[in-house]
């Protein structure tokens, strides 16, 4: 009887407390959901402009997981000595999660693996060499190239000289893009011209472009970097008003600046083929977050299409070209 | 199904019949106050949900009210510069002689919060005044857009469109604004002739946004917008939507009527407030997780679940507590009870517990007081009254048995037979001497038998030799203890009923002997004898034949054997029909002088 008495109590007593527990926890998981995640993203170059839609992106996302974004751009185009650095200093300044776009696809292999010990690394665009498991938010960057080159093809450059700006070929998305832009053209009776530019500075590059197009009798250009075209289009542009000659000249790139866009829209590109920037942004913050958290996050993949001066109000570029902004 | 309860309940308390009133009192107790508990607990818990859910749907609704009302008055505003546009200067004004850009310019400026920019085109989709003055597009034809089409083909109507990016003008900082274009088809004058042309008013689309943005509807809920065929005008995640990160369910939103729906979608179930806006057919949907309001209840429950453990562990604590209180002084009771019940003596009554409790105690105690003095009275009286009629009866043989003797001495003394006088009343002084034995009941074997012996010498003469006697003692039996006069009742016993009736040749044998240290004293007669069953009842019961006898039956030695010596000693009755009866006195073997001395010593 009294043993029984005691079970009784005892096992009431458990109940209360489990119960309490249960009411603790409850009051205390909803305060976790507060966490605010420190998340660094590390540029490319040192042109933050080409990466606004990103940023959208990024934005949006960082307002739905309450994360606090620092966006560092490099002080000087494509240095891989930099972005160690900045992942050395970022882990330092205990972000939680880094999300970086490579340099170079072999270079910076090892210090984004040696990163990947201490934090979630998140690589957008572009990827390293590496045997581990890596997230790479990135659209099919060989597809953007295979939609290109048909694109110009398309456009009836199948007999055209083509100068091909091979800038920043160690970055593993432009190679990509090459990639799959040659694949197409070494179908074509298209000849070519391989052009780099070699100049650090912005005017300098600019120059170079402006003369390559000068003294060259190119009936195309192709570039596989938002800056790089910006820079022909502008010299396209520039030259035009003093030659017809050079008005001719079909310029094809990727990327959707917005200086860009104005000059799809005034005719001095022809076409760019560009990846869905916000969502690239987007998911980067929320890969980091899950993460974090240690939970899988199912990378989606990210869309390209080719923009040409017809298409680009077409409601779904339109879309794709001018985030809403908030 | 009645029935069936009704037996259950019924076999439970059958069960629970033999449980202890503790048990009955706190299950009881706790079951119905868990139910209690459980009961309120659930009613409220019930009205909460219902409240709650009522609550919000009926927030929601004034919450999109207030959107309604705000999205109105800026429409209107819209349209109040679409009119005050199209009546007061387009109308009033002869385009070919007059500029209106003036006018516009004044319009658009006091507007500019709202506007991106006023612009009247022709037919043929060219420019013919706007504000602020831009240079159209080289590769734009705006005949091509939707809301000049739409002007066009509905002239009497003023046309909203869905979001879209203004890319009329050329812009040299190369914004493009997102806006919703109100367009109208109006009539020109142009040299006195009319024209027909449209009116475009584009409203910045952060207007619409500024409105829908902070709306309230619960925790993680929203508000958004979209036009009659569903196409969403405005939605918190616009780009997740349009990048197809996210889905929303727009089209069947917009299939809904005005008032709260619940919906389930993606495997999330919503609530859903939808109120039309005026005009433009638009409707703002107003979004509620169902989990936001049902989180509210998961925590409250949690909470019920809480306080009602809480509660219950209490009064099951109490309930036992109390039940103790009560029960322990009855159980305590009934335990000294149990124990007067099983025959302990000197029991203590607990008198402790509350006063009617008490007040039994006190009852029990008093009674049982009075039983004990009672027994114990019982039993002093039952054993003086037998002592006084044991006595009695040892009287009794004198009177009888002296007048028979007596009259058989007269008897001979009148035939002369002097010497068998002599006997006689020499063999009665003897009886007599030992039967007195100085009022002493316990006497040696040898006095028993020199007893035995007289009485049987007399009742020899008296029945003129009828019956042939002997005795035999054993020479270690003499020095024993015996009661005294207790084989001459059953010699007595033998005559009468052995040898009365028999020729002459009856027989008699005493036989005293010593069996492993018990003492042994056998009557045998060769009488009639009896059947087993017969000699069976004369130990037990007065026999129910009347005696001829001087009235000490057998029952009366055994029970006086019974009586001094415990109940392992007697009588003992063999007997066969025709062959004769052995009657066995069986006593312990005590050495009559020891014992005396032990006696003295103490």
């Amino acid at each position: 009887m009294k043993k029984r008495k005691k079970q009784i109590s005892v096992i009431l007593f458990l109940l209360v407390v489990l119960s309490f527990l249960l009411l603790l926890s409850d009051t205390l998981l909803s305060g976790k959901d507060k966490k605010i995640y420190n998340i660094s993203i590390i540029t490319r170059g040192r042109n933050s402009e080409s990466l606004t839609i990103m940023k959208e992106g990024i934005d949006q996302a960082a307002s739905e997981v309450n994360a606090n974004i620092s966006f560092i751009t490099l002080s000087e185009e494509n240095s891989v000595e930099e972005q160690k650095e900045l992942i050395d200093r970022e882990i330092k300044n205990k972000a939680d999660a880094i999300i970086i776009s490579p340099v170079d696809y072999e270079k910076m292999a090892e210090p984004i693996e040696n990163a990947m010990k201490k934090v979630p690394v998140i690589l957008i665009e572009s990827t390293v060499k590496s045997e581990q498991v890596l997230s790479n938010i990135s659209c099919d960057n060989y597809k953007l190239g295979v939609s290109l080159a048909e694109e110009m093809v398309q456009m009836g450059n199948t007999r055209s000289n083509i100068a091909i700006v091979k800038n920043n070929l160690e970055c593993s998305s432009i190679k990509e893009r090459y990639d799959g832009f040659m694949s197409v053209m070494k179908n074509t009776e298209n000849t070519y011209t391989f052009w780099k530019i070699s100049g650090q500075k912005q005017v300098t590059s600019y120059n170079e472009a402006k003369n390559f197009i000068k003294e060259n009798d190119v009936d195309a250009v192709v570039t596989f970097d938002a800056g790089i075209l910006e820079l022909i289009a502008q010299a396209k542009k520039d030259l035009s008003i003093v030659s017809k000659e050079k008005a001719a000249v079909e310029i094809y790139g990727t990327g959707s600046t917005s200086k860009i866009i104005s000059f799809l829209e005034d005719k001095v590109i022809n076409a760019t083929a560009m990846q869905n920037e916000f969502n690239v942004g987007y998911l980067g913050v929320k890969t980091a977050v899950g993460m974090i958290n240690r939970k899988h996050i199912d990378n989606g993949t990210i869309s390209s299409t080719v923009i040409n001066t017809q298409n680009m109000y077409y409601q779904d570029n339109q879309r794709l070209l001018f985030p809403l902004i908030r | 199904m009645c029935n069936l309860i009704k037996l259950r309940i019924e076999k439970i308390i059958r069960k629970r019949k033999n449980e202890s009133i503790q048990h009955i009192i706190s299950i009881s107790f706790t079951v119905i106050a868990v139910m209690g508990m459980l009961m309120v607990g659930g009613a409220l818990y019930l009205r909460f949900i219902n409240s709650t859910e009522s609550m919000i749907s009926e927030n929601n609704k004034s919450m999109l009210e207030q959107v309604n009302l705000n999205l109105d008055s800026y429409l209107r505003n819209m349209m109040k510069i679409s009119d005050a546009t199209y009546y007061n200067v387009i109308k009033k004004k002869d385009l070919s002689i007059e500029s209106i850009n003036k006018e516009l310019d004044l319009l658009y400026e006091t507007n500019k919060d709202l506007l991106i920019s006023i612009c009247v085109f022709s037919e043929h989709g060219e420019v013919v005044s706007a504000s602020p003055v831009g240079q159209l597009k080289s590769s734009v034809d705006p005949r091509k857009s939707e809301w000049f089409s739409k002007a066009i083909n509905k002239k009497e109507n003023l046309h909203f469109s869905t979001p879209h990016v203004q890319n009329l003008f050329v812009d040299p900082s190369y914004r493009y604004r997102w806006v919703v274009s109100l367009s109208r088809a109006v009539e020109l004058t142009n040299n006195k002739k009319i024209t027909s042309g449209v009116l475009l008013v584009d409203m910045n689309f952060s207007g619409i946004e500024q409105i829908c943005k902070n709306v309230n509807v619960g925790k993680s809920g929203y508000v958004y917008l979209v036009d009659g065929d569903g196409e969403i005008i405005y939605h918190p995640m616009q780009q997740l939507i349009y990048s197809n990160l996210i889905e929303e369910n727009n089209k069947v939103a917009a299939t809904y009527e005005d008032g709260n729906h619940t919906e389930t979608f993606q495997g999330e179930k919503r609530l859903i407030t939808i109120k039309t806006v005026g005009y433009t057919g638009w409707k703002i949907v107003g979004i509620t997780p169902m989990s936001d309001i049902t989180s509210d209840y998961h925590q409250m429950s949690i909470f019920a679940v809480f306080i009602m453990f809480f509660a219950i562990f209490i009064l099951v604590f109490l309930n036992m507590f109390v039940s103790s209180r009560i029960a322990n002084p009855i159980r305590a009771l009934e335990k000294s009870v149990k124990k007067l019940e099983s025959g302990v003596k000197d029991v203590d009554i607990s008198i402790s517990g509350s006063y009617e409790i008490q007040h039994l105690g006190k009852a029990i105690r008093s009674m049982v007081n009075q039983m004990h003095t009672l027994m114990d009275n019982i039993v002093i009286e039952q054993e003086a009254k037998r002592k006084s009629e044991l006595n009695a009866l040892q009287e009794q043989i004198n009177p009888h048995f002296l007048y028979n003797t007596l009259d058989s001495i007269i008897w001979m003394i009148e035939n002369e037979n002097y010497d068998g006088a002599i006997i006689m009343v020499t063999a009665l002084a003897r009886l007599f001497r030992i039967s007195l034995s100085k009022g002493k009941n316990i006497i040696t074997v040898r006095d028993e038998i020199e007893h035995v012996r007289n009485y049987l010498t007399i009742q020899n003469i008296r029945y003129k030799n009828k019956f042939t006697y002997s005795i035999e003692a054993d020479e270690k039996t003499l020095n024993l203890t015996s009661i005294k006069l207790i084989i001459q009742p059953l010699i007595e016993n033998a005559i009468y009923h052995g040898m009365e009736f028999m020729g002459g040749d009856g027989e008699i044998l005493v036989k005293a002997y010593v069996k492993e240290s018990d003492l042994y004293i056998d009557v045998i007669d060769n009488g009639l004898g009896m059947l087993p069953e017969v000699a069976h009842t004369l130990l037990t019961n007065e026999s129910k034949i009347e005696r001829k006898s001087s009235g000490i039956g057998l029952k009366n030695v055994h029970e006086r054997i019974q009586l001094y010596f415990g109940e392992n000693y007697g009588l003992k009755i063999y007997s066969e029909p025709d062959e004769g009866t052995t009657i066995r006195i069986h006593m312990p073997g005590i050495d009559f002088y020891e014992a005396k001395k032990e006696v003295e010593e103490k």
